[in-house]
């Protein structure tokens, strides 16, 4: 009984720092990409604020599909968090977990997306299917790199993962496998959804897409959603890819690396079309995840 | 007894027909009270594996025996019909009220039940055949029934393959008679087994041939998209749940049952599985992307839906074909999971088709105000289908992929995640078109499905997420099956089952899942609460907007993905099938063109000519 | 045990007694025509145990043979006046609701032809053989043109093609008669031997063209598609349930019995299977209902022939088995598609969308036949389609098997058109009144299901049937015994 209140307990002070630190993410973000475009930006604190304004603000609603599907995405993503190592917090080892990762993260995406999409306006909709098409582009080279990670390291947790890189830095599949990490690293820019792969958002062009018809708490709560999924997704990287952590703080330092170069990267390009992203997403991203599965498995 | 399974539905079929003729709804409380007394007395019977029976007939100088016997994988297979034929027929009591071919409906619906027992019982292949055909007239006769115009051809190409890969299968299996002397399987796999493996393996080809079609693998796909768009709503669930999967019976059995894997055991291999087995599986593989990116495309809901039935069939014959402990067990999942949770979707869809009148989702939308129920049903089958936790579907896929990733199968295995990804497309478009979005105002007063709709839906909802967190009562029954036909099974217990990299637990996960919703949940109450309204009370950027027709984004929905592909899909099997049989047919044309044209001169002139040509073949041999 | 020669006697006697019967009555030919081939059924019947035992010889005028012309009846023969009459008596139960146009001549004419191929296939004599065939043929050409219109031009073409096939078949008995000595089928078979090779050769070709043209052969088949189409349907149905029946049986004596040649059964087994596949394809592309039965006769006529020159003792037996199907199947196709026809006012398959509504029984009839043709189970069709290809695959024959199965599936096409159109799709025209046939399509219905369902019933005759025909000195024996 301990065990599960202490459980309990865990898991919220993971979610609520991993929601603090995503959010901090966001505002290092926007100060940086300010700088690059030569302006000051906001504090780093911003999205703090963003989100206490939000949770106050009077929102409105378009039926109960449209409340549920913002629980889902936001229940999706915290549940996903309970199977991420953070450093040296592991809350349950269980085989299966890069997979499951995975597909967690789509209940996520898939409540965000029924929510919105039942807001009944239909530039929600474009942006769901966009996001959807553009998925399909970016999972593909994923699924390939996991694919041959598994085989190679015979064990699909990610724990597993982490402790196969134990030892010394150059362990890391970084420098293992770099190609692989190049491609990673490039389906990384994808999901979280920057440019050049932010056709489904696209605030100009379809009103901000899926987020359209959300205010208020919605809003809010998506925010929240987004947060947390940057630092899952950040800390897959860094668990496939430069060995995890044995501590949180070296943890969220990889993972601010990573971010850090992701949002420059992010920073630099128009939009790609949807199917031009899918394409791309096959041509080189899955050809070189491929050639270095054959080269794995062979 | 078990001729009882056949004669029962069939009988039962003729006073369905009767009674059916007096009031509309008789026809398919009857099929409902079978199915259901089917389904008990399979209950009763588990587990007696030694049941059989046999007849001896003498028929015209031959010694004929008929044997048909239970096995696990039969029962299973039979109790799956029962089951799926009990909820539709449930279903279609209140469903079927106007359709005007009832009455043929529930007696043709009827004797397929029958003939799949028949066939699932049969022990050898003459009592398989001839249940075969009776099953494939039927359903064809069924499929016609559909209410669209081109219900009859599809019922017609549908039955032509069949009959064709039938054809095949008879020849084979009578030359196997004559050489053995009998048709039961036993005698013949041991034939098979110790003849010169080439003949063995073209004879095992073509009898498994009408069982290809059935399961709807490519090249041999090319009916199931028309049958399932055009059969009357009713059938299509059972269409893509159970008779899709009797193919597959058929596979298994030929490929365990009649030594198929043992004798191309010796033959070159592929990162140790024969190279034909792997030919399978990557047909499989084309399969899956096929059905998939086609799925895409559909404006139709149900023809949307069949092709993800093609697909999904992929799924299934890459895991008996790569024969690996752990491929065989999620195949049989998958098989499960995919009847209960595609029979969801259609009959959600036929729900919806009951109350709209209309197939095409871009005529319909925002349905989730009016019938809730039915999108509920549609969305947790989706979440199935797409293979998220905490449903059956996700671990169906999760056992497969560990099959393809255990042994390093790349692009078997690339196939697979395509085919995953790609279903959160396809699944997501009739659930944002049809039940999200905008209602037209032609729908504004329908009403949700009757009870004796609901029923159906809300049970197989239930199972769903029951199998879901407790797989072990599906791997009981399969790891039966899987001692019987000689393959190893898995570990597992009633919630987690041992993959290759580590184990499964479903209970976990669920409770994790239920614990992150609660979190959120808090988060949303504990926020001010918020003002609702209309659907066309949305962010325009200052435009009017009336309407509701124009503002639904549905048709073309994946235009961009679309348009990758339609070189592609421009390239379409199923024409190049028709040219073939075309230009084949239209020889008849030329020869009476040639010969029969009318001018008696010509007859007459034929009789001595043949006469002339006769003498002189004579003369010279 | 009545005498068999009145099999042959009483129809030709109620046939020229026709004229009278009408003068006393409008109705009478009719109930005559009817009576008269119920009347054959129960004679052959009452002798079916007898020649189960032993072919029942007939002797006429009570010369012995081979001075006199003799009677042959066999358990072949009698399954062939089985199928022969049964079929003339359907079909008269079918014309109870027709009216011709000079009733009492199509009367005599129907007799008359039920009466000709009795006798084609219980004569023992060559040339008593020929004069059958006439008979049969002068009433086919005659009673074709009691339809009107262009069944005069059918009948004409046949009338010439028949006029060639006599003139073969005179060529043929003329060259035998002067090699043999003697007419008898017996003694002909017993001196087969004596005859110079090349006589023998170019005689047996002789009777193939001329018998082949009755058996309805390619390329010699030509008249069939105007004939079923442009006659009345209760000739259509006497045509091909009866007539060509008996000239598989003619077929059969002369090529079992007088001139066994692998040669010919060479030739015999090519010419089957082109009749088949073309039948098949031809039929396929047909529209007018009637012209599609009709191709489908005729490639069924090339599977029967194929089938039985594979010469084992199982192939003749499911050859034979094949072609009881095809009459009993045949009439039953006829006649439905007879009756949607005069509902729908024309002949076009097309026009016959919908009627299974309206014309419940004819539509049944016509889909149960269709069934049977294509072999579902449980009806009469699989079993012989089952014992063709198991014969067919025990000779090693594996193209023949695929080319029949080939030809099968292209049947199933076609009919099944007919079957979806007039169920599954609208009715678009008026249904005018037509006769009631539901006494022939029930008593046909029991036989193709029961033939299904209990094949044993016709075992036993088939087995001798069989045996018969592949034992020519058997019959020798049995004809000239007693010299």
């Amino acid at each position: 009984m301990i065990d599960l209140i202490y459980k309990i307990g865990h898991f919220l002070l993971i979610t609520v720092f991993a929601t603090a630190l995503g959010l901090l993410f966001m505002g290092i973000a926007r100060k940086i990409i300010a700088r690059i475009q030569k302006r000051y930006g906001p504090p780093v604190y911003q999205p703090y604020l963003d989100v206490l304004k939000l949770f106050g603000k009077d929102a409105i609603t378009h039926g109960f599909i449209f409340d549920f599907g913002a629980v889902m995405a936001l229940g999706g993503v915290i549940a996903t968090l309970f199977f991420i190592p953070l450093g040296s917090w592991q809350l349950y080892s269980m085989e299966g977990t890069v997979l499951l990762v995975i597909y967690l993260l789509a209940v996520a995406s898939l409540g965000m997306a029924m929510g919105t999409v039942g807001s009944g306006n239909p530039q929600a909709s474009i942006g769901i299917s966009r996001a959807l098409t553009q998925m399909l582009g970016y999972e593909l080279p994923f699924l390939v790199i996991l694919f041959s990670l598994i085989f190679r390291y015979q064990t699909s947790s990610i724990w597993g993962l982490m402790q196969a890189q134990a030892g010394s830095f150059l362990n890391w599949n970084l420098f293992a496998y770099p190609m692989m990490a190049l491609v990673a690293f490039v389906v990384l820019i994808g999901m979280m959804g920057k440019k050049p792969f932010d056709a489904m958002i696209a605030p100009s062009e379809i009103g901000s897409g899926p987020v359209v018809e959300s205010g208020g708490k919605y809003l809010g709560m998506l925010l929240l959603q987004k947060s947390i999924t940057i630092i899952i997704e950040l800390a897959l990287y860094v668990n496939l890819f430069l060995g995890g952590a044995d501590n949180i703080f070296s943890f969220s330092f990889k993972m601010l690396i990573v971010w850090i170069l992701a949002t420059m990267f992010g920073s630099l390009f128009p939009r790609f079309r949807i199917e031009d992203g899918v394409k791309f997403f096959w041509k080189w991203p899955l050809g070189i995840a491929i050639l270095q599965a054959l080269y794995i498995i062979i | 007894m078990l001729t009882k399974y056949i004669f029962v539905p069939a009988a039962a079929a003729f006073a369905a027909y009767i009674l059916n003729k007096k009031n509309k709804k008789a026809g398919a409380t009857i099929t409902a009270l079978v199915s259901a007394y089917l389904l008990l007395s399979l209950a009763l019977i588990y587990g007696s594996w030694e049941l059989n029976q046999s007849f001896n007939l003498s028929l015209m100088g031959y010694q004929l025996e008929f044997l048909m016997a239970l096995t696990p994988l039969s029962w299973l297979f039979a109790v799956l019909t029962s089951a799926i034929s009990l909820l539709i027929a449930v279903f279609s009591i209140d469903s079927q009220a106007d359709f005007k071919f009832s009455s043929v409906f529930n007696l043709n619906f009827l004797l397929v039940i029958g003939s799949i027992m028949g066939v699932l019982f049969a022990r050898d292949f003459l009592t398989l055949f001839i249940f075969w055909e009776l099953m494939t007239w039927t359903s064809f006769y069924l499929i016609s029934s559909g209410k669209k115009k081109m219900a009859g051809r599809a019922a017609y190409r549908y039955l032509i393959l069949s009959a064709a890969a039938a054809y095949s299968f008879l020849m084979a299996v009578i030359f196997i008679f004559q050489q053995t002397g009998s048709f039961a399987f036993e005698p013949a796999a041991e034939f098979l087994l110790n003849n010169s493996a080439p003949q063995s393996i073209l004879l095992l080809l073509a009898i498994s041939l009408p069982f290809w079609v059935k399961a709807g693998i490519f090249p041999l796909h090319v009916w199931v998209k028309d049958a399932h768009g055009n059969a009357p709503k009713e059938f299509s669930p059972f269409l893509s749940g159970m008779l899709l999967k009797v193919g597959f019976y058929g596979l298994i059995v030929v490929f365990h049952q009649l030594s198929f894997f043992k004798i191309i055991e010796n033959t070159i291999a592929y990162r140790g599985l024969p190279l034909l087995s792997y030919l399978f599986a990557l047909l499989g593989a084309v399969t899956i992307i096929t059905g998939t990116i086609l799925a895409i495309r559909q404006e139709d809901m149900k023809k949307l839906i069949a092709y993800s039935s093609i697909s999904q069939m992929g799924y299934i014959i890459i895991g008996i074909a790569i024969a690996t402990p752990l491929g065989f067990s999620g195949s049989m999942l998958h098989l499960m999971n995919h009847l209960i949770f595609k029979s969801t979707i259609f009959l959600a869809l036929a729900a919806v088709i009951y109350r709209t009148g209309t197939t095409k989702m871009y005529e319909v939308g925002g349905l989730i105000f009016r019938m809730p129920l039915t999108f509920a049903a549609y969305l947790t089958a989706i979440i199935a289908l797409a293979g998220i936790p905490p449903t059956n579907g996700f671990i169906s896929k999760w056992v497969i992929y560990q099959a393809l990733i255990e042994k390093g199968y790349l692009f078997l295995a690339l196939a697979a995640f395509f085919g995953s990804i790609a279903s959160f497309m396809y699944v997501f478009k009739p659930l944002s078109t049809v039940f999200l979005g905008q209602l037209k105002p032609q729908h504004q007063e329908i009403k949700e499905v009757p009870l004796l709709m609901k029923i159906p839906m809300l049970i197989l909802i239930g199972v769903i997420v029951l199998f879901g967190v407790f797989p072990g009562i599906q791997m009981n029954i399969i790891s039966q099956i899987s001692g019987d036909l000689g393959i190893e099974t898995v570990n597992y217990s009633l919630y987690s089952i041992q993959g290759a990299f580590g184990a499964w637990n479903s209970l976990y996960i669920f409770n994790v899942f239920a614990a992150g919703f609660v979190i959120a949940l808090l988060v949303f109450g504990l926020a001010k609460k918020s003002k609702l309204v209309g659907l066309l009370d949305t962010y325009s950027s200052g435009e009017y907007v009336t309407d509701a027709e124009s503002y639904h984004y549905a048709y073309q929905y994946y235009r961009p993905f679309d348009r990758l592909f339609d070189n592609l899909a421009a390239k379409s099997l199923t024409g190049f099938y028709e040219t073939l049989t075309a230009n084949l047919l239209k020889s008849g044309e030329s020869f009476r063109r040639i010969f029969a044209a009318g001018r008696v001169q010509n007859y007459a002139l034929y009789s001595v000519l043949l006469f002339v040509i006769l003498a002189a073949v004579g003369w010279i041999i | 045990m009545v005498n068999l020669t009145l099999i042959i006697a009483l129809p030709l006697l109620m046939a020229f007694t026709m004229p009278i019967f009408k003068m006393l009555n409008s109705k009478l030919p009719k109930f005559i025509a009817l009576l008269t081939t119920a009347f054959n059924l129960i004679v052959l019947s009452s002798n079916f145990t007898e020649i189960m035992a032993a072919p029942l010889i007939l002797e006429l005028g009570g010369w012995q043979a081979p001075f006199a012309i003799n009677l042959y009846v066999g358990p072949l023969a009698l399954v062939a006046a089985f199928l022969i009459n049964g079929s003339a008596f359907i079909l008269s139960i079918y014309n109870l609701s027709q009216d011709y146009q000079f009733d009492d001549k199509f009367y005599l004419l129907f007799l008359m032809i039920t009466a000709g191929a009795s006798g084609m296939v219980m004569t023992g004599d060559l040339f008593n053989l020929f004069v059958f065939i006439e008979i049969t043929s002068i009433a086919a050409y005659s009673l074709t043109t009691f339809a009107g219109g262009s069944s005069y031009e059918a009948s004409f073409k046949y009338l010439i093609i028949g006029g060639v096939g006599s003139v073969f078949l005179l060529l043929g008995i003329g060259f035998t008669y002067s090699a043999v000595g003697s007419l008898n089928l017996a003694e002909i078979a017993a001196s087969a031997g004596l005859i110079n090779p090349l006589l023998l050769q170019i005689t047996a070709l002789l009777f193939l063209i001329g018998i082949g043209i009755e058996a309805e052969l390619f390329p010699l088949n030509f008249w069939v598609p105007d004939i079923y189409t442009e006659a009345p349907t209760a000739v259509s149905g006497i045509m091909s349930g009866a007539v060509s029946a008996a000239g598989i049986y003619a077929l059969a004596r002369i090529f079992f019995t007088l001139f066994p040649a692998q040669q010919f059964f060479n030739y015999l087994l090519v010419i089957g299977v082109i009749t088949l596949i073309m039948g098949e394809l031809i039929a396929y592309q047909q529209e007018n209902i009637k012209r599609m039965l009709a191709y489908s006769s005729l490639a069924q006529m090339g599977l029967i022939v194929t089938v039985i020159s594979l010469g084992t003792e199982a192939a003749v037996k499911a050859g034979l088995f094949q072609l009881i199907n095809h009459s009993i199947l045949k009439v039953l196709l006829f006649i439905s598609a007879g009756v949607l026809i005069s509902a729908a006012g024309s002949k076009k398959i097309k026009d016959l969308a919908g009627l299974g509504t309206k014309k419940p029984t004819a539509a049944f009839g016509f889909t149960i036949a269709a069934m049977g043709i294509l072999g579902v189970p449980f009806l009469n069709g699989f079993i012989s389609k089952f014992m063709i290809i198991s014969s067919s695959l025990n000779a090693d024959q594996f193209l023949i098997t695929f080319l029949i199965l080939a030809a099968a599936l292209i049947e199933i096409a076609y009919y099944l058109k007919v079957v979806q159109k007039l169920y599954f799709e609208d009715l678009e025209i008026e249904v005018k009144n037509t006769a009631v046939i539901t006494v022939p399509v029930i008593l046909l219905t029991l036989l193709i299901i029961g033939l299904g369902v209990y094949p044993q019933l016709i075992a036993e005759p088939l087995e001798k049937a069989a045996a018969e025909i592949l034992n020519n000195s058997r019959y020798i024996m049995t004809v000239l015994g007693g010299i």
